[in-house]
């Protein structure tokens, strides 16, 4: 498990420079500017489908296969995808804390820590939680399609939804309930992908 | 103890099937797999790995059932597939790491004396590397790990001669331990007929024979002569005849040949060759 964790860590840091990047900019811009809250859902959701992406790079290159011949069970190397997951969205929810946290000193939101780091979790986690079994059971190119159409499904419903309420969730949806919801579906997403990847055939 | 045992191994594919396949590696042993394209050499050995399920059969690794139940005896496993998969921007180093945490006897100073002696910096990316390279890598951590069986699917073919003859020689070193074993799978029939112990055939998914090199060297021969001499050979003892306007050549048991023949010693290539040819191998050898 620290080994594929490592390994992620690194194809992380190398692969994906871009993407920090422009998170990073997306950050500075809504420090510089007037309160916002579009970089917020892209905090909160590009952490999550960074698994999906990191999937698609291993098949591409080989690495299932190779991570198939060393000693870990594939429910581990499941396993451990879905902890990277949900350190990246705990991550990613850290960060859009913080900028909300700015936005109070410009009076234009209410800032209910608990609460909206909850929201954006549960929403973080639900990128990977579907699209994971789906990356697993298809592969890595009909993965990305239906990455890319749940991403940008999930991205305009927050955006909807999301408007003056204070956090990403609608303003009537009780976070108290949802965030344990979204974990159980997490869990089981999780052991959706194991059943899925134990039984699939790695030929390439 | 063997090091494999494979047992009535079968696969199904559309239009390919691996046809209830069995052989055995003793420990300390080398065996050679030898086949064309297709044959299911690359087949077999992902069944072993567990990479792929099997439709039937059964296959023991050291003494383990082998699947993804029995992950761990791959700790005693190291495996060179055709396809070295690491991440393309790691580099050389960071592979040290990850490994050391994958394997439980994983030897650091090993693995940087592979890499010294395949001649691999420790900066360099996966990406950087050329193919011979990304194979001494791959190689490099399957001998660092204290495996006690290597199974090697076609990794030497990418290697030049020079590094190929080095490669050859820290096998040879590998079982010189009598708990090392090593499975290999070659187009290089040469190179394999300087390692093994033991020789494989494999031809459209079915084991053509499972051998001790020196039997076969000792029960086939090149019979040389017209083609009337040869034509005194009992077909049944035929593997393979060629004749062109100037000679005639056969491949045949050694003890059917009649005295005063002109015979040579057969190589491994010439036999796999010579058996795939032949027609009546299912006759004289199954």
């Amino acid at each position: 498990m620290k080994a594929l964790l490592q390994k992620d860590f690194y194809e992380t840091v190398t692969s994906m420079r871009a993407v920090f990047l422009v998170i990073l900019i997306f950050t500075a811009v809504s420090l510089l500017t007037p309160a916002s809250s579009i970089i917020i859902p892209y905090l909160v959701i590009l952490p999550g489908t960074t698994v999906a992406t990191i999937l698609n790079l291993e098949e591409q290159n080989g690495w299932m296969v190779y991570a198939g011949t060393l000693p870990v069970r594939r429910r581990t190397q499941v396993m451990e995808k879905y902890l990277y997951g949900a350190l990246l969205v705990a991550g990613g929810s850290l960060l859009a804390l913080l900028i909300q946290w700015t936005y109070t000193f410009r009076g234009q939101a209410e800032f209910q820590p608990a609460v909206s780091f909850l929201s954006y979790l549960s929403i973080g986690l639900m990128a990977p939680a579907l699209l994971l079994p789906f990356a697993y059971w298809l592969g890595a190119e009909k993965g990305r399609y239906i990455t890319m159409f749940l991403v940008i499904g999930i991205v305009m419903l927050v955006l909807t939804q999301s408007r003056d309420s204070g956090t990403i969730l609608p303003a009537s949806v009780p976070v108290w309930a949802v965030f344990p919801a979204c974990v159980v579906i997490y869990l089981v997403s999780m052991f959706l992908s194991m059943r899925i990847y134990e039984k699939k055939e790695l030929t390439r | 103890m063997n090091a494999i045992e494979v047992k009535d191994l079968c696969k199904e594919y559309p239009g390919f099937t691996l046809d209830h396949v069995s052989l055995t590696l003793p420990s300390g042993c080398i065996l050679g797999l030898v086949g064309e394209n297709g044959a299911g050499k690359s087949t077999m050995i992902r069944l072993m790995l567990g990479l792929i399920r099997k439709s039937g059969g059964s296959i023991s690794l050291l003494g383990s059932e082998a699947g993804d139940a029995n992950a761990s005896v791959r700790d005693d496993i190291g495996v060179v597939l055709d396809n070295v998969g690491l991440p393309l921007r790691i580099k050389t180093k960071e592979v040290g790491k990850i490994m050391a945490k994958a394997f439980s006897r994983w030897d650091q100073a090993a693995y940087e004396g592979y890499l010294q002696r395949f001649r691999i910096p420790q900066d360099k990316r996966f990406m950087e590397m050329s193919n011979g390279t990304k194979m001494k890598l791959g190689l490099a951590i399957a001998l660092s790990h204290n495996a006690k069986l290597l199974i090697l699917d076609e990794a030497t073919n990418g290697l030049d001669p020079v590094a190929r003859d080095d490669v050859n020689s820290i096998l040879m070193e590998f079982t010189r331990d009598e708990n090392h074993s090593i499975l290999i799978s070659s187009h290089i029939v040469g190179d394999l007929e300087k390692l093994c112990d033991y020789i494989a055939f494999l031809h459209k998914g079915k084991l053509l024979l499972c051998e001790e090199k020196d039997v076969l060297a000792s029960e086939y021969v090149v019979v040389r002569g017209t083609k009337e001499e040869l034509n005194e050979l009992p077909s049944s003892a035929v593997l393979h005849k060629e004749t062109t306007p100037y000679s005639a050549a056969a491949i045949a048991r050694r003890d059917a040949v009649p005295e005063g023949m002109t015979v040579s010693p057969v190589s491994i290539e010439e036999l796999f060759v010579s058996m795939v040819k032949s027609e009546s191998y299912d006759n004289t050898l199954l």
